[in-house]
């Protein structure tokens, strides 16, 4: 990893899951890690770039999920439910102008 | 601040909205900025993509530009709208990526279009009132073309779903953005008034071609406004006829053999597919789309100026040579293909004519050369026979035309045009011109060839055509081409095409057409002084630089007779591209490139076959007349189109087709227009 790229993640787990002294351990993909509950952390929900969900209970769990990609933001990778919303608020921004604005004008 | 300023000043600000916004997508303030561009930036754009927006990179690389295409994708989601996808170096430069999505993209660009129409259009003195039937069976039609041209779409977008539910907010999204256009258009109709006489040259300003769609702005313009003329006026009941027998024709010549046209620089007006479904959905909005234009020639109160419509076309020109001079920069080449619809990306040198011409404003360099031509006779018509406010001001802008129409290396429109003006002049000037002298200086000039074309030059001539036509065609099949083309040369010093083509069976590997020109050029009677029809076609197509193009034709076109007599139906250039085996006689990459037919009407007759074909050039000399001032100019402008549509593809773009259509209703329907 290059340092701009260190730097950027390293904010980011800042930013997500809070100042630690902890360290990060080496955990790569090993299936038989078992994060431990920290009663001191409060839950924090992040989510994947596929939309997944996850809490997570202590620095070192956040901390390992936000250096894979998850993030505390739901970013949408299908943003068709946006495109909705704006179509839905072009059609409301048109008939409320037509009826308040055109109407009145002519 | 008066009423007008505040309206100007709403759709500036509306329109640099609609311009930056969807491409100022990332906060500057973010954990991603922008870095400037080079190898060491590489890695992080290329591990950081999604999440920096173009402005903010344009913005870090203000110094840097010249070594940056921008090369805009549509295939990410909405997370990468306006935003880099990707970092490539090439050679010296570095190409940007930059997601589009393709909805916001689509509304985006009918915003800016829709304000240009209103912008370019008059309020109606009294408001119409239409019914709303036509929205959403129009965004019906519009939404089958995702189903019918599926294979165009499907790899441009990540998100195409043609599941027909509810929850497939894909298809939602395009129902609902075709409807709320259509509700605009609706409004617009309604309140406004178009002048499609002057919005002519606009068109070849505005291309109007969505981003990543076979789709055109003006196709839904005008198949809605078409729609209102079924409504309004029920439609010409011959047109209605005559197309409603075309139409039963051209699905039984539908071929069953499934091929893809990636729609290259005809993007927006061209079907890409040739299934049965592609072959409906084009001949509904083709339909329409004509219907369109009997729409604004049937409105009431058509008046027109012709110095205002000079000058729109004289300030198109200048436009035009003006954006295309911004558009050898990074940001101009980029916006302009985005905001005025080019079918391609512009070239960022400044030559005017190399691949998409004039950096995307045109398609081709005959199209904007037809453009500058006819610019230069309305100005040359309107300065001789005072039909304008300002004389100095027409001369020093039609500079630009005259630059652009030199540039564009059109040669037929050059000379067409010169003739013209010239025949305009003359007649302004009360110099006798009439039909005897015409016929008189045709015969002078024939006379005059027969005297300098010597006997060698017309063998030549006379078969040049053939040959190219059989050096492209696939007949030998050793795999080494050079073999097979001193094969096929070995038969071309005794002209004896017929053994040719009996040799190893090559008939049945050259198209019908080949075969065709083949035996009529070879007769069994040989009548002396009249001359062969295909060595007549050869030379003509030896005087207008036309042999190499049209001989690809020859060799491609191999429809039934069903085809020929009744065409494939409207833009459907498919079958004609993939269905009948050629092989090129040139080396990559020419022998991949596109080569259309090379005259329009050889398109028309792709299109609608030799009846369709005889059917338009009835209709076209029937209506030339040459009527009083300023009516004759339109005739003339007529005449140049016909000259010019023989040696170009225009008629398959559709600022060509809209021009050509319009000069010829204005024509034909000359008495509903007041000048």
């Amino acid at each position: 990893m290059n340092n701009r790229n260190y730097f950027i993640i390293t904010s980011m787990v800042k930013k997500i899951c809070g100042i630690s002294s902890d360290e990060l351990p080496e955990i790569g993909s090993d299936p038989n890690f078992v994060f431990t509950n920290d009663p001191l952390f409060d839950t924090i929900v992040l989510y994947s770039p596929e939309g997944n969900i996850i809490n997570v209970n202590s620095w070192i769990e956040c901390a390992h999920y936000v250096n894979g990609g998850w993030s505390n933001t739901l970013l949408l990778q299908n943003g068709n439910e946006i495109i909705l919303y704006g179509l839905i608020f072009c059609y409301f921004s048109y008939f409320i102008v037509k009826k308040f604005v055109i109407n009145n004008v002519s | 601040m008066s009423a007008k300023k505040l309206k100007n000043t709403a759709l500036t600000i509306i329109i640099l909205v609609l311009i930056i916004a969807p491409f100022n997508t990332s906060s500057f303030l973010d954990d991603f900025p922008a870095v400037e561009i080079n190898e060491s930036s590489l890695g992080y754009y290329q591990s950081n993509t999604c999440k920096i927006s173009l402005i903010e990179v344009l913005s870090k690389n203000i110094s840097n530009l010249n070594n940056i295409t921008i090369n805009p994708n549509s295939y990410p989601g909405l997370e990468c709208q306006g935003k880099v996808t990707g970092l490539d170096p090439i050679g010296k430069k570095f190409v940007l990526s930059i997601g589009l999505n393709t909805n916001v993209s689509f509304l985006v660009q009918s915003f800016l279009w829709l304000v240009l129409i209103f912008l370019f259009s008059s309020k109606r003195e009294k408001i119409l009132k239409f019914s709303f039937i036509p929205i959403p069976i129009l965004s019906t039609i519009f939404l089958s073309q995702l189903y019918f041209e599926e294979r165009f779409y499907r790899p441009l977008d990540k998100n195409f779903d043609l599941d027909l539910s509810f929850s497939n907010l894909y298809l939602v999204n395009s129902f609902l953005s075709y409807t709320f256009i259509f509700l605009l258009l609706k409004e617009f109709a309604e309140r406004r008034k178009l002048k499609i006489l002057y919005f002519v040259p606009i068109v070849f300003i505005f291309s109007g071609t969505y981003f990543s769609q076979n789709l055109n702005f003006y196709l839904l313009l005008f198949v809605f406004f078409g729609f209102l003329n079924i409504l309004v006026n029920g439609g010409y009941r011959y047109f209605n006829y005559g197309y409603g027998a075309f139409t039963l024709l051209w699905f039984s010549n539908v071929n069953n053999r499934l091929f893809f046209f990636d729609t290259d620089k005809l993007r927006g007006f061209v079907n890409s597919s040739n299934s049965l479904g592609s072959t409906l959905y084009w001949v509904i909005v083709f339909y329409l789309f004509i219907n369109g234009f009997f729409y604004f020639f049937n409105e009431s109160d058509q008046n027109y100026s012709l110095d205002k419509f000079k000058n729109y076309f004289l300030y198109s020109s200048v436009v035009i040579n003006i954006l295309g001079l911004i558009g050898t920069s990074t940001i101009g080449n980029f916006f302009n293909f985005f905001i005025f619809g080019q079918t391609k990306k512009g070239i960022l040198t400044l030559t005017p004519v190399t691949e998409n011409t004039w950096r995307g404003f045109s398609p081709s360099a005959e199209l904007i050369g037809e453009f500058y031509g006819i610019c230069l006779i309305i100005t040359f018509y309107c300065v001789m026979n005072s039909y304008t406010a300002s004389i100095k001001k027409d001369i020093s802008l039609s500079i630009f035309a005259m630059g652009g129409l030199i540039a564009s290396n059109n040669i037929a429109a050059v000379i067409s045009s010169a003739t013209i003006i010239l025949i305009l002049f003359m007649s302004s000037k009360k110099l006798i011109i009439n039909k005897k002298i015409i016929v008189s200086l045709i015969v002078l000039i024939l006379l005059f060839s027969v005297v300098l074309v010597d006997r060698d030059t017309y063998d030549y001539s006379s078969t040049v055509l053939i040959n190219e036509a059989i050096l492209h065609s696939d007949l030998y099949q050793f795999e080494d081409n050079y073999k097979n083309t001193v094969l096929k040369k070995s038969f071309f010093d005794d002209r004896d095409y017929l053994s040719l083509l009996s040799d190893e069976n090559n008939y049945l590997r050259a198209s019908t057409s080949l075969n065709t020109l083949v035996n009529i050029f070879s007769p069994t009677i040989n009548i002396p002084i009249v001359p062969n029809v295909v060595a007549t076609l050869s030379i003509v197509a030896v005087s207008i630089n036309r042999v190499e193009l049209w001989g690809i034709f020859i060799a491609k076109y191999s429809p039934s007779i069903n085809d020929f007599l009744f065409g494939q139906g409207p833009n459907q250039i498919t079958n004609y591209l993939y269905e009948h085996d050629i092989r090129l006689d040139f080396k990559e990459p020419k022998a991949g490139a596109l080569f259309l037919p090379h005259s329009s009407f050889l398109d028309l007759l792709l299109f609608y076959g030799i009846v369709g074909l005889l059917i338009i050039f009835a209709l076209l000399i029937k209506n030339i007349q040459f009527s009083s001032a300023p009516y004759n100019l339109f005739s003339y402008l007529l005449i140049f189109v016909m000259i010019n549509l023989a040696k170009s593809d225009s008629i398959m773009y559709l600022q060509g087709f809209v021009m050509s259509i319009t000069i010829y209703l204005i024509v034909v329907l000359k008495n509903r227009i007041r000048m």
